[in-house]
């Protein structure tokens, strides 16, 4: 399944609206914001149960899993193209044999859950809340709508750290490093994405700013942002990967590419890849196979180092604030 | 004291007093005098906007008069962590909003509480941290005993 699906879950009493963008969707939030409700209003009217007024439009198959794990995980297996939605009571949510059987399907899938699930890649952009936005369009009906816990917008703050954080020591961490040093800037790694919240409390004198795949950071992203929280001056920058950013930078062209970067979502299959990053990755790699930028995540390419193409990342990070663009004021 | 055990990944808390639902617990063992109690009046009103008229009868908001199973199940945690104090409750039902009342729990009276997210605590608080014994004054040390905790992933 690809593209964007929009779910309208509604009751004489209450409305939803979920857009989702991606295989994996997190809700989580203040508690009496409506997200068991949701479930059970989607569950009973799946059931047969509700009668007139209660109404689920999607253009995809709705489902909503529960009770004991074979049960719901030979369920899961059984469904296709179809939008899974799983409430936080359910104690298979947490476990590995369902993580593996979610990255397996082609379903788009949303769990409310306030618990990090670490076994699944899921993107920094895809966890929400849900907010009582009042009277929908004088009915009855109380509206509740998604916004983005950690949403996508530019502070217009100017980050100046003292030392740039990766995930780990593979390609990224070699370009980042360079592009530090022609600023006398440390760069160093957390030694996975798990550790990034770890190093972060463990070095609280430093300025930083932590350089995490966004794509698949989302289990981590609320520890990261309550260690950055307590120093000012701190700050993280989520793109979708390293690998997009290449791809986004101009170091790579080819026909087509351009159109994929702006609407990802459109050309990415949840059955394929279990996460954005996963895609940017292969898509690098098949378009450099056999050229001079032959791509490897383990290790970067020297191609990838030249003056000029370290240029074209660090603009990507000007463009965000990172680092201040020569000429601007200090 | 409020005691947390932190509890992070695939593997949860085998004790026979731990109570993973806490939704579930609650529409199966609640008492009715639990209803008389002027704390819960005052969680139920606070975390659900919700008034309790009796132990039958609750009015909310957006449903109307309510049965006490209908509550959020955030404030179904926070009657049980409340109610029955021997129990171990998972407060990853509860949302940031239940936090001060945690608090305000494990100020009363001894209360263990399992915790798999980085709820938001407003200092000052006492907690005991169940994981490492230690006990903590700060969020900066709540922070740091939660990335002490191993991911389970087996």
């Amino acid at each position: 399944m690809k593209g964007s699906i929009k779910v309208v879950v509604s009751t004489k009493k209450l409305r939803y609206e979920l857009n989702l963008r991606r295989n994996i969707t997190i809700i989580q939030g203040d508690s009496a914001s409506g997200k068991t409700t949701l479930i059970q209003i989607m569950g009973d009217y799946l059931s047969g149960r509700t009668g007139p007024g209660t109404e689920v439009v999607c253009d995809k198959k709705c489902a909503v899993l529960s009770g004991d794990s074979e049960s719901a995980i030979s369920r899961l297996r059984l469904l296709t193209e179809t939008i899974v939605f799983v409430d936080e009571q359910e104690r298979f949510l947490h476990s590995k044999a369902f993580a593996k059987a979610v990255l397996d399907s082609n379903c788009y899938f949303v769990f409310i859950t306030r618990d990090g699930l670490n076994m699944l890649p899921y993107s920094v952009n895809e966890i929400y809340y849900l907010k009582n936005s009042g009277y929908y369009q004088n009915t009855r009906q109380v509206y509740n709508s998604m916004h983005q816990v950690y949403p996508e917008v530019e502070t217009g703050e100017k980050m100046e750290p003292s030392l740039v954080l990766t995930e780990d020591s593979n390609a990224g961490f070699e370009m980042y490093k360079a592009i530090c040093q022609n600023r006398n800037i440390s760069c160093d790694f957390a030694g996975g994405k798990s550790n990034v919240a770890k190093y972060i409390l463990d070095n609280r004198d430093e300025n930083i700013v932590a350089i995490v795949d966004g794509a698949a950071f989302g289990a981590d992203m609320q520890s990261a942002m309550h260690a950055l929280k307590l120093r000012k001056g701190c700050h993280i920058w989520t793109p979708e990967s390293f690998e997009f950013l290449i791809l986004q930078s101009g170091i790579i062209e080819a026909e087509g590419l351009r159109k994929i970067m702006e609407e990802p979502g459109e050309f990415i299959e949840s059955g394929e890849y279990g996460s954005w990053e996963r895609f940017f990755t292969w898509l690098l790699e098949e378009l450099t196979k056999n050229t001079i930028y032959a791509y490897s995540k383990k290790k970067l390419n020297s191609s990838y180092l030249t003056s000029g193409n370290v240029e074209k990342i660090m603009r990507m990070m000007q463009k965000v604030g990172l680092f201040a663009i020569e000429g601007d004021e200090p | 004291m409020l005691s947390i055990i932190f509890n992070r990944g695939t593997k949860d808390i085998e004790d026979a007093n731990y109570v993973f639902s806490p939704d579930t617990y609650f529409k199966y063992n609640y008492e009715e005098e639990w209803f008389e109690d002027e704390l819960v009046k005052e969680m139920v009103q606070d975390v659900d906007s919700s008034v309790v008229m009796s132990a039958h009868a609750i009015e909310s908001p957006v449903f109307g008069i309510i049965a006490p199973e209908r509550l959020s199940g955030g404030v179904k945690a926070l009657i049980i962590m409340y109610k029955e104090p021997n129990l171990i409750v998972n407060a990853s039902a509860c949302g940031n909003n239940c936090a001060k009342w945690i608090l305000e729990i494990g100020r009363r009276q001894d209360i263990t509480i399992r915790l798999g997210y980085e709820m938001e605590f407003s200092e000052p608080f006492d907690i005991c941290v169940k994981n490492s014994g230690n006990v903590i004054h700060s969020y900066f040390e709540f922070l740091k005993e939660f990335q002490e905790v191993e991911i389970f992933e087996g």
